[in-house]
């Protein structure tokens, strides 16, 4: 009986503790994330200052920079209060922010953005950090077909089983090369990223067909403390 | 011209940075990298005179890059930016060899005199660092290994290091010459040594007096 108790604070000090860590790494996360960019916005209105009265052009490209920056800013800090949140973690809320997401980093583009759902279980409960990483692979994703792929439309679909969430993100661009894949360093980031919370990444592409990405999150090492 | 190597994983801030440097007549930039796995190579092709080192970085840390580049580049500057005013960060950045720090807020002004600087053989650092730094080296000098000696060993231990015989030792302690001993054979005890020679190299070194 005793010893039962006993195991139980225990562990429940230790899923506190764990908390604690999610939580001060997000901070530490956030506050390098957003710190950089903020600092660039400094950098950029100094040199903008030295160009103001001689060179217009840079100086209006360079304050198309700091705006896109305080947008990154923003959108850095929205991400990281709602992976946080954890009260409205739902279907509704996922498919709504992974819409919206898109939306902001498409709406300057003449590309179209298609979203499906397919849902056969309640969405379980995901750690701050399940969350905060798939969103921020998301995104990577959609910049990227937005910024190098020529394409014309994405289709994203999302789908959420017993155990297992997967988000499917396809262009009908250019595509690439599947041998030159494993190159990339922002796709080993983002592997690293799915790796980090237990989940995978695919990627393929095709001279012809675009580039498809497959997010596969499986609750199956974290179990309890998913919650 | 004066080559600078960037290496960040923020794009803003490796952007801001170079075109900041693009934009002074005797800068250039010699690359602008999101991290430094690899570091060595790097360097080796890029041919910098300086680099401008974040520390949070993804694969190899902006700590290990800059030991690394200052084991096998040791004249070459790093300087470490971060946002964090973390004092163990920049202790081990400053252990690993970086010639200087800067903080992310510091402005462009700043930021391209503390690269004039390392240059020329300067520490760039914000004075609020600076101090930190200091701190840091004075409670370091403050901390000295507790070998549980009682006072009159400690007594005895002094007057050795001070180049004292036993016999000298005991007339001074007004003690005999095998109490000398006695106390000295528990010292070593504590000091995990085996001679006179041992236990006074022992107590210089940890700066017990």
């Amino acid at each position: 009986m005793q010893d039962e108790l006993i195991l139980q604070l225990e562990e429940k000090r230790k899923s506190q503790e764990q908390f604690l860590n999610i939580r001060n790494r997000l901070a530490a996360d956030l506050h390098d994330e957003v710190g950089s960019t903020l600092s660039s916005i400094i950098i950029y209105s100094e040199v903008a200052d030295n160009y103001v009265d001689t060179e217009p052009e840079k100086t209006h490209s360079i304050l198309m920079r700091i705006r896109n920056s305080s947008k990154r800013v923003i959108d850095a800090m929205r991400d990281i209060v709602w992976a946080t949140h954890t009260s409205d973690n739902n279907q509704l809320n996922w498919s709504l922010k992974l819409r919206e997401t898109a939306h902001s980093l498409l709406q300057e583009s003449s590309i179209e953005f298609y979203f499906e759902e397919e849902v056969t279980h309640e969405l379980l409960e995901f750690l701050p950090e399940v969350k905060r990483n798939l969103l921020l692979v998301f995104r990577e994703a959609i910049s990227n077909a937005m910024k190098h792929s020529k394409c014309t439309r994405i289709d994203c679909r999302m789908s959420i089983e017993k155990n297992r969430f997967q988000l499917s993100i396809s262009d009908n661009g250019m595509g690439f090369d599947n041998s030159k894949i494993s190159a990339g360093i922002g796709l080993k980031n983002r592997r690293n990223r799915m790796y980090a919370i237990g989940g995978t990444l695919d990627i393929s592409g095709s001279h012809s067909g675009g580039v498809s990405i497959q997010l596969n999150w499986e609750d199956q090492i974290l179990g309890p403390i998913a919650r | 011209m004066i080559r600078v190597l960037i290496f960040d994983d923020n794009e803003d801030r490796r952007d801001s940075l170079a075109l900041l440097i693009e934009s002074v007549s005797d800068f250039a930039v010699s690359g602008a990298l999101s991290q430094a796995n690899n570091v060595i190579e790097k360097v080796a092709i890029l041919k910098p005179d300086v680099v401008l080192m974040d520390i949070d970085m993804p694969g190899t840390n902006g700590i290990e890059a800059t030991r690394l580049i200052h084991a096998t580049f040791p004249s070459l500057p790093v300087i470490i930016q971060t946002v964090f005013d973390d004092d163990d960060k920049i202790f081990q950045a400053l252990k690993a060899g970086a010639a200087g720090y800067l903080l992310k807020n510091a402005s462009s002004k700043v930021i391209l005199s503390a690269i004039r600087e390392v240059l020329h053989g300067g520490a760039p650092m914000t004075p609020a660092i600076a101090q930190r730094v200091l701190t840091f080296f004075r409670n370091e000098k403050t901390v000295k290994p507790d070998y549980g000696l009682t006072d009159r060993e400690t007594d005895v231990l002094r007057l050795l290091t001070q180049g004292n015989s036993y016999k000298m030792i005991a007339d001074q302690l007004e003690i005999t010459f095998n109490t000398v001993n006695s106390h000295l054979k528990k010292v070593y005890e504590k000091l995990q040594v085996h001679s006179a020679g041992e236990a006074i190299a022992k107590s210089v070194r940890d700066q017990l007096f």
